[in-house]
């Protein structure tokens, strides 16, 4: 058992998979953000149409989602603050994940608006959670890879992750 | 007394792992950082929306602005259907619409009013007294107006409420889908 332990551990500490695993999620978050960010009004209607808001602050909250999702995919890619952004994307994607999972269970037809705001898009099931709870893990593998090297980055280089 | 004190032994060992463990994965720093992030993201968000998407969302003009939709009651709006036959519109999704709707409401969602927008103005002229509802809370009813106007719907009324409401106040509601366009799709 501690000898599989330590193997999933090299797995999820290894250099190159996470530097794949680093570019994926920042391009998914990037290719997401796009159309929020052109399309401010229709990614506010989406919001609003989660029901959780005061309809007052949906444009403020999907302006802030939509940018988050950017800026913060631009430092991924980069390379900067990783692990910062790793633990940021994975409470958006699980905030996106409760917000589904609450508007599923009150029976609302809901759009995700995760990667697409085209209003012709299928609304979400149960079973096409399973794309969330993937990301939710991948950008939660970022997150806890980085974190297991911070001791001996800071030993050997110093730098920051 | 022996159990209070492995329990509080216990405690004290979780706490430690909790604190060492916190201390290790260097949590705090990530939190400053994600605050910077996220000011940085709304800051950016804003200053765009400022330049870029605000100054053209042109006002309607004065003739055709929201103001001029008309505010009604529920018991307005029953009074308006029935002695002028106005067409109820449910802007809420389908789903919600399926639960429970005011009784020969049509449904036309603010989320898919491309889609259903065709089938919609098969059924309903231009010149028809419209009034249109989501319910408390919501802003869907004005999104479907202003569509509305812009497509030169002239008579556009916003009621206050929804189905529940509409119900306590002892007027009709229905369930399921919407009849009007489950025959638009069949033909």
């Amino acid at each position: 058992m501690p000898a599989m332990c330590r193997r999933i551990g090299r797995i999820l500490g290894d250099r190159k998979v996470l530097t794949i695993l680093r570019l994926a999620v920042a391009a998914a978050f990037i290719v997401a953000s796009w159309e929020k960010i052109l399309k401010p009004d229709d990614f506010a209607s989406i919001v609003e149409g989660y029901r959780i808001l005061p309809v007052a602050v949906v444009p403020l909250v999907a302006t802030w989602l939509a940018w988050t999702e950017l800026v913060a995919g631009v430092m991924l890619l980069a390379g900067v603050w990783t692990r910062a952004v790793g633990l940021l994307f994975s409470f958006l994607t699980f905030v996106f994940i409760a917000g589904l999972v609450q508007a599923m269970a009150r029976g609302i037809d809901i759009q995700c608006g995760c990667f697409s705001l085209d209003p012709e898009a299928a609304a979400r099931s149960w079973a096409s959670l399973w794309q969330e709870f993937l990301l939710l893990a991948a950008c939660l593998w970022l997150w806890i890879g980085h974190w297991k090297k911070a001791p001996d980055r800071r030993s050997t280089t110093g730098t920051t992750p | 007394m022996k159990r209070l004190g492995d329990n509080q032994d216990h405690q004290s060992r979780l706490l430690t792992a909790i604190s060492g463990w916190w201390r290790q994965a260097d949590v705090g720093t990530d939190l400053n950082r994600i605050v910077l992030v996220v000011l940085l993201a709304l800051g950016l968000g804003l200053m765009y929306n400022a330049v870029f998407v605000w100054p053209n969302q042109t006002a309607p003009p004065p003739d055709q602005s929201s103001q001029n939709f008309g505010e009604l009651t529920i018991e307005q709006a029953y009074q308006l259907a029935q002695g002028q036959q106005a067409v109820i519109v449910d802007t809420r999704d389908p789903a919600s619409y399926a639960r429970e709707h005011i009784a020969g409401a049509v449904n036309l969602p603010a989320t898919q009013f491309d889609s259903y927008y065709p089938d919609f103005a098969n059924h309903v002229g231009t010149g028809e007294t419209i009034i249109l509802y989501c319910g408390t809370e919501c802003g869907s009813k004005e999104r479907v107006a202003k569509q509305l106007q812009e497509r030169d719907y002239k008579d556009l009324n916003l009621m206050a409420g929804g189905p529940e409401e509409w119900a306590t106040a002892g007027y009709p509601v229905a369930t399921g889908e919407d009849t009007h366009r489950a025959e638009g799709e069949r033909q």
